[in-house]
């Protein structure tokens, strides 16, 4: 039996065959939960947030319509849920101080490394990327996650974001520029002590 | 060609989209620049360390939890219209005083308009007398319209000046409130 695609399984998800749903979330949990971690900085509540996306797109099903990628869709509802989770973690950062029992990445990547030797470097890595694409500005953090870790083309970014190809194929260099500066001296150091 | 173009040009060589020239370009200038061949080092060595980003697992289950949110959600709906229910239930109105009620206010709206007595006749007589007078004047602003004289289009001149060549020549001079027929035109009015 060949694999269905994306379309072919909203299509049955629409006529009510719930368990094609759980076969959407199986292909796209994890890319979601990556992209939702690298973007809001917080292992704390990015299982949560994804639940939430998938929440969403469940109920607004229905009003799906194929001319987009089902992908596309996707990443926009999670792009929003992540736009909505920032705004609120800022206004009550605004509010009071840190959370005592907030996770950060340093504390996913000690859970994840395999052995001590990699965790300290892969822990440094994890954590200097990690601010610096919490550094950039919103759509160029949007841009370069989608184009970098979701592989998506210029086409499909512009969709989920909004707004033309070229915007995003600037929002993609100056995105880049700037982690070039951020993370240049964490290359030659790597080219010394790891290379 | 400026040093930030030739950059953003760097940049977008992995993805396969330059053109042919754009291509020849880069490889040109990073095979003759060492500044561009550096910076083509770094942005590659950049791109491929963000491959090393932090990276998170689902937790076991997630499927069983999110089936397990959308009964919970289900539920809350189920809840919130049963609720409603039992409060309208538990109020201390009882259905069969809410219906009276209904039905003596009902029959009163009803006599009040057919006696054509209440608060809101007097309303509904001067709103009656303002779509009237508006109905009025819309029919003479057409009336008028309807009849206004061919004379009156004059002012823009003959329809045909071919015809006001019978006659031999003639001078005629045109003003909106001034308007003078010329002579010898009077077979064709």
């Amino acid at each position: 039996m060949h694999k269905l695609s994306d379309l072919e399984l909203v299509k049955k998800v629409q006529d009510g065959d719930d368990s094609a749903f759980s076969e959407l979330m199986h292909r796209h949990y994890g890319g979601i939960l990556n992209y939702i971690l690298r973007f809001t900085h917080n292992a704390n509540n990015s299982e949560d947030l994804t639940q939430d996306v998938f929440l969403r797109v469940y109920k607004s099903i229905g009003k799906y319509k194929p001319e987009a990628k089902f992908t596309t869709w996707l990443y926009k509802i999670a792009t929003n849920v992540c736009l909505t989770a920032v705004k609120n973690k800022r206004r009550h950062a605004e509010l009071s101080v840190d959370e005592p029992g907030e996770a950060s990445l340093d504390n996913l990547e000690a859970d994840h490394a395999t052995s001590p030797d990699n965790m300290s470097y892969r822990q440094e890595i994890g954590t200097a990327i990690s601010t610096a694409l919490g550094a950039l500005p919103e759509r160029e953090r949007i841009s370069i996650l989608l184009c970098k870790y979701e592989e998506m083309r210029y086409d499909e970014v512009a969709e989920v974001i909004g707004c033309s190809v070229g915007a995003v194929k600037a929002y993609v260099y100056r995105g880049r520029m700037k982690l070039i500066d951020i993370l240049g001296p964490l290359i030659e150091e790597e080219g010394k002590g790891y290379g | 060609m400026d040093r930030e173009r030739i950059n953003e040009l760097i940049l977008e060589y992995p993805d396969g989209e330059l053109t042919e020239s754009e291509r020849a370009l880069v490889e040109k200038s990073v095979a003759a620049s060492a500044e561009h061949a550096a910076f083509q080092r770094r942005a590659l060595s950049t791109w491929d360390l963000l491959a090393l980003a932090s990276r998170a697992e689902p937790r076991p289950g997630y499927i069983t939890d999110f089936w397990n949110s959308v009964a919970a959600e289900e539920e809350k709906g189920r809840e919130n219209f049963f609720g409603l229910l039992s409060f309208l239930r538990a109020s201390p109105l009882r259905w069969a005083s809410v219906a009276a009620m209904a039905v003596v206010l009902l029959v009163g709206v009803f006599t009040l308009n057919y006696y054509g007595v209440g608060p809101g006749a007097d309303f509904v007589a001067s709103l009656q007398g303002d779509i009237d007078r508006g109905t009025s004047a819309l029919l003479d602003v057409e009336r008028t319209l309807l009849e206004e004289p061919a004379s009156a289009l004059e002012v823009y001149g003959p329809w045909d000046s071919e015809l006001y060549t019978y006659g031999g020549s003639i001078e005629l001079e045109y003003g909106f409130n001034d308007l003078v027929r010329p002579a010898g035109l009077g077979s064709i009015y």
